[in-house]
């Protein structure tokens, strides 16, 4: 006649294997638990950035800001100096004048009188600077040519600036 | 934020722009010389009415047009072509002729002449009219004095 287990006997062997199983989950809980950590952080992370995606695309966030915040409230509270004081607006103007060439403009709708002969002597001046240059630089280049033709070919007025 | 930069605004036309800073020629320096000595008969003319009112006003019972001796005209009139060329290249860089063809002396750094090169210009310019001749000649465009002296004239419409 088979020998009966002892119920007591098989209750202490399997508590004693738990805590076995106990302290050996503890011990390895502690070898590694920072990395443990960081895994259940990113776990939790993504699950929350999940959830919050989730829920922000069932809301208008828009609409929810519009009617319950009140932005006449915020705006109030903003230090607009400070705001205004970090924005270049010297550079801002410069770079609209000359975008849009502004000068040009009030030039053409004052319609100086002027102005204008002043600018058409001017740029007849230059015309007649440079024709002069040119036709300068041809005879002597023709002349050189004559005398010299194994050289090479004047420079035509360059500028020093 | 650049609240004390003051905003400098380009009148230049377009078209003129590229020509802003280079050297200028020889019809442009001529016609503002001849502007300017233009200037200089008006500045003589009115020493001399100047001078002849004053000798009015001293004694008017013995009043005669004062006559110039021809001498006294010449080193007058040079006299005053060279204070009037140093001022205004020292000043502005340029002369009235030089405002209304747009141009500017500036030295060999490119900045508007001290008293010393200004005088010297103007003395030479004054005493050897003909050396603008040489801007012809020249590929960088100078003239006799601006090859003595290190300087050049160029297009600048800006002001000042």
């Amino acid at each position: 006649m088979p020998a009966r287990p002892d119920p007591i006997l098989n209750a202490t062997t399997v508590a004693v294997v738990f805590v076995g199983f106990g302290v050996r989950a503890l011990v390895e809980l502690r070898r590694h638990r920072r990395r443990i950590a960081a895994e259940l952080s990113e776990l939790v992370c993504a699950m929350v950035r999940g959830a919050v995606a989730a829920v922000l695309d069932q809301l208008d966030l828009t609409d929810l800001v519009v009617e319950r915040v009140d932005l006449d409230r915020i705006v109030g509270q903003l230090d607009l100096d400070a705001i205004v004081g970090r924005v270049d607006f010297v550079d801002i103007v410069r770079r609209a004048v000359i975008d849009i060439d502004l000068p040009e403009i009030i030039r053409e709708s004052t319609a100086s009188t002027v102005s204008d002969t002043v600018r058409d002597v001017r740029m007849r001046g230059i015309a007649a600077d440079e024709s002069v240059s040119t036709w300068i630089h041809r005879v002597l280049r023709s002349g050189r040519d004559t005398a010299m033709p194994a050289t090479g070919p004047v420079p035509v007025a360059p500028d020093e600036r | 934020m650049s609240g004390d930069r003051p905003i400098r605004i380009p009148f230049v036309p377009r078209d003129a722009r590229a020509c802003q800073g280079r050297a200028a020629g020889i019809v442009s320096r001529g016609l503002a010389g001849c502007i300017d000595i233009g200037v200089l008969f008006a500045m003589m003319v009115a020493a001399y009415v100047g001078w002849a009112a004053l000798l009015f006003v001293i004694n008017p019972p013995a009043f005669r047009p004062p006559v110039v001796p021809h001498p006294l005209a010449v080193v007058g009139g040079s006299v005053l072509l060279v204070g009037y060329l140093t001022i205004s290249w020292i000043t502005t860089g340029r002369t009235y002729g030089d405002q209304v063809f747009g141009l500017r002396v500036l030295d060999r750094h490119g900045r508007v002449p001290h008293l010393g090169l200004a005088l010297a210009r103007a003395a030479l310019c004054t005493v050897f009219l003909l050396g603008l001749l040489w801007v012809v000649f020249s590929p960088q465009r100078r003239s006799i004095q601006d090859v003595l002296l290190r300087t050049s004239v160029v297009y600048d419409w800006h002001c000042s």
